[in-house]
């Protein structure tokens, strides 16, 4: 396993777990994400189906591993931890992507419809934002979202708020979402910004998971 | 002879073309940047029925920035975004370059009346790739006429 990203990030209120075929509960992933788990517009604004088979579980999940492996992301299934109503549950994905020659990392973020409204969303964007310039050492975390997906725009708009980044512009036709094209808004937090904030998110990285994921 | 390369690179899923351009240096200053962009538009909006053509320059390149900006601004365009670290320079030694794009939408491009002085040669089609333009390839076959 890469050094550069740590097996686990802790915020107060959530475990960012990253995940392999050979240790990943691939049946609790399927009925977590399959047809009847999802519920409507729950997916609208995100590049992903609900898996129509076990097997399907298992290739999301190796994929993740891959980009884990890889050393350029950090890939983490998000859990609620005790005392949060549904604690353990998968509750979201969340990743950081390094861009090494760029000097850049972006992130992406998807959450369950069940668990939106609570501050997920900032919680660990902000200990990821930590771990991508304390650890790291990149220059900027970029992030986007699709125009019309007011819920991840009210989230983004939130915490690059809290780190002094800013909004820096609407692209056209930049994704594809079920066959159309659509604009994505995009934002950054640079290093510098990141200092001038004086914030310093409140997490723990763990190097190795001891527990095998069953840990809360 | 050639005095330079343009690109016209097509994303046909997401309907939108990215256009560059270099030219040699004795060439520079003669109008054939907005010249070649008012072409490419065209093809892009005339021919091929794409909705988006985008462009983007390095910031601190200032002629890049003011023929762009010219043409972007006849045809109705605008400036979407200055994007930090956007390019990798010298496989990653060197600060990264910094890019402001723009884009022009067909509707755009039809409200400002179009580029009529185009011709589009119905005979010499351009071919569809999903490869971005090689440049150094281009510039090495620089034979042609």
């Amino acid at each position: 396993m890469s050094d550069l990203f740590p097996e686990e990030v802790r915020t107060e209120r959530l475990r960012l777990e990253c995940e392999s075929v050979a240790d990943a509960d691939l049946g609790e992933r399927y009925a977590s994400m399959n047809e009847t788990a999802i519920e409507d517009g729950e997916l609208a604004y995100v590049p992903i189906e609900p898996f129509e088979h076990l097997q399907e579980a298992r290739d999301f999940v190796a994929q993740r591993e891959d980009r884990m492996e890889s050393g350029d992301a950090g890939t983490y299934v998000v859990r609620p931890r005790d005392g949060e109503d549904g604690a353990g549950y998968p509750a979201g994905e969340a990743e950081l992507f390094a861009v090494w020659d760029e000097r850049t990392a972006f992130m992406t973020f998807g959450l369950r419809k069940r668990f939106w409204g609570r501050g997920y969303s900032g919680e660990r964007a902000a200990a990821l934002l930590r771990l991508a310039f304390e650890r790291l050492g990149v220059e900027l975390v970029s992030v986007t979202h699709l125009v019309g997906n007011e819920n991840s725009r009210r989230a983004i708009g939130k915490y690059v708020d809290r780190f002094d980044g800013e909004r820096v512009g609407r692209f056209r036709n930049q994704h594809v979402i079920d066959g159309e094209p659509r604009d994505v808004v995009r934002y950054e937090v640079s290093k510098a910004d990141y200092e001038a904030s004086g914030e310093r998110p409140d997490c723990e990285f763990v190097e190795e998971r001891a527990d095998g994921g069953d840990g809360a | 002879m050639h005095v330079g390369v343009a690109n016209l690179d097509c994303l046909w899923e997401n309907r939108r073309v990215h256009t560059g351009v270099s030219l040699y240096r004795p060439y520079w200053g003669r109008g054939y940047a907005g010249e070649r962009a008012r072409a490419l538009l065209s093809v892009t909006f005339d021919r091929l029925d794409l909705d988006v053509a985008s462009v983007a320059h390095f910031e601190g390149n200032e002629n890049s920035k003011r023929q762009m900006e010219g043409w972007v601004e006849d045809f109705g365009g605008r400036e979407d975004a200055y994007i930090r670290n956007a390019v990798p320079r010298d496989d990653g030694d060197a600060e990264p370059w910094n890019l402001r794009s723009y884009s022009i939408t067909a509707a755009d491009y039809r409200d400002a009346g179009g580029a009529p002085e185009v011709e589009l040669d119905p005979e010499n089609v351009p071919e569809p790739t999903s490869e971005p333009t090689d440049l150094d390839r281009a510039n090495d076959g620089g034979d042609g006429a």
